[in-house]
């Protein structure tokens, strides 16, 4: 099978230039975890997901021991959002984005999912404009 | 790719009952039969579309549980969605069909949620990056409360500006602003009160009139309900007649009947149709949809069966 196949043919994206503000408010109407980043002509151009944005707010410590249990104050990780929540998507997005192209085999994105741990994966076309996404979902449903 | 805008979507329910009758006191009636699928004008021109494998993206407004059941029901359809979220729940719209008056629906719809600013700021901007790759965009149904009645207007503008043709659907005080942006076809639904721009349609002539009243802002083509089975298409030049068959109509559902007749216009048109044929080909999708229990007739061979016997006449720059 290949890519166009199984992939949700949804262009559910945030702006570059659009805040973090507005990019939690989409992922929690949504119930998205994470959304490609495309710029003004649909071209994706980075990936930014929840734990991006968590590991924006939390100080950069909270990386090194992977806990939350060390935070002394909740209240610590919200002042922090609020401080960051006008920022652009642009500065905390991953921008070396991992891309399919809809004739893709699924093998190959099932390969990139496994191997890069990720749940997501945009599908662009030739001009890498956004066309879907695929989804761990979508690939176990395909095997099935 | 064809774009299609809703920005008042509805979750539609549709019950089809052998009883219903308001007689003073709470009265129970039984469905026989339920239908119930994702709505509003211009995600049924979109449903229509997928239906003869026609690649659309479905954009616009939604919220809550009926929004995330809206967007599911299109993906199921293949159907390409890029909404905007609101904070509030999308609206679901009912029709009862009573057996044996099936023609004459109870619709209840909700007027939909109060839309922002912010909310429309957020549209546009999207909808601004996906006309980069629409051939067509279809402006459809009702606005919601907070939306500006010009909306349409802004966005057939910015369609006009990339050189994108659009066709709006839409009634009441929407159709002007909308017409005044010279979209490619304007189709005002009547369904609400039976007058445009002012003229009341109580016959051929005036819905011609109104149809030229259009045309002066540029629009190119404008098309009229003349009854269930006519419509009047007027261009600057000329006008055309259709008449389909009524006589051996089962109506079984009214519901998406006219978005089948947008969707079958711009199938027709895409596949290089004229636009006479194109509306002829429409009606005939129209009038099958109606025939059947969904809102979209998917079975190719009934849209035949129905093109067959649609007139089609060319009457030139006037009725006489």
């Amino acid at each position: 099978m290949r890519v166009k196949d199984i992939m949700t043919k949804d262009l559910t994206a945030v702006k570059e230039n659009q805040t973090l503000k507005a990019l939690i408010f989409m992922l929690e109407k949504s119930e998205l975890s994470g959304v490609p980043v495309i710029d003004k002509q649909g071209t994706v151009v980075g990936f930014i997901s929840e734990r991006d944005v968590i590991q924006a707010a939390l100080p950069n410590y909270f990386e090194m021991l992977r806990t939350a249990s060390y935070l002394p104050d909740i209240n610590q990780l919200s002042r922090r959002l609020e401080e960051i929540k006008e920022d652009s998507v642009s500065e905390y997005m991953v921008e070396d984005v991992i891309t399919v192209n809809e004739d893709e085999e699924d093998i190959h994105v099932a390969d990139l999912i496994i191997r890069n741990e990720l749940n997501r994966v945009p599908v662009v076309n030739e001009d890498g404009m956004l066309t879907g996404i695929v989804q761990r979902i979508d690939l176990l449903g395909a095997l099935l | 790719m064809i774009l299609t805008i809703t920005l008042n979507p509805a979750y539609d329910l549709i019950y089809w009952v052998k009883e219903i009758e308001q007689k003073g006191e709470t009265q129970l009636s039984r469905a026989f039969r339920t239908h119930s699928s994702a709505g509003g004008k211009g995600i049924n021109v979109s449903i229509y579309l997928a239906s003869v494998g026609m690649e659309n993206i479905a954009m616009g407004l939604i919220g809550g549980h009926t929004g995330r059941a809206i967007k599911r029901s299109l993906r199921e359809e293949g159907i390409v969605t890029n909404f905007t979220w609101i904070s509030e729940e999308t609206r679901s719209n009912v029709a009862i069909l009573k057996k044996g008056q099936e023609g004459n629906p109870i619709e209840v719809n909700s007027t939909g949620p109060e839309i922002s600013e912010r909310v429309l700021d957020q549209f546009m901007d999207q909808y601004e990056t996906m006309l980069h790759r629409a051939s067509f965009v279809v402006l459809s149904g009702s606005l919601p409360p907070g939306v500006p009645k010009n909306y349409y207007r802004e966005l057939a503008d910015r369609a006009k500006e990339m050189g994108i043709r659009t066709v709006v659907n839409t009634g009441g005080d929407y159709v002007r602003p909308a017409a005044e942006a010279g979209p490619f076809l304007i189709k005002p639904d009547i369904r609400e009160r039976k007058a445009v721009m002012g003229e009341e349609l109580t016959n051929s002539q005036s819905i011609v009139d109104a149809g030229r009243k259009m045309l002066d802002f540029g629009t190119e083509y404008v098309l009229l309900s003349h009854g269930l089975t006519g419509d009047i298409l007027v261009s600057k030049d000329n006008i055309w007649e259709l008449e389909a068959n009524r006589e051996e109509l089962t109506i079984r559902n009214r519901v998406g009947a006219g978005d089948s007749l947008i969707g079958g216009i711009i199938y027709q048109i895409e596949e290089g149709k004229s636009v006479p044929e194109a509306v002829r080909f429409g009606l005939a999708a129209g009038m099958a949809s109606l025939e059947v229990y969904e809102k979209i007739c998917r079975d190719a061979s009934l849209v035949q069966a129905q093109l067959d016997q649609i007139s089609l006449n060319e009457l030139g720059d006037s009725l006489k």
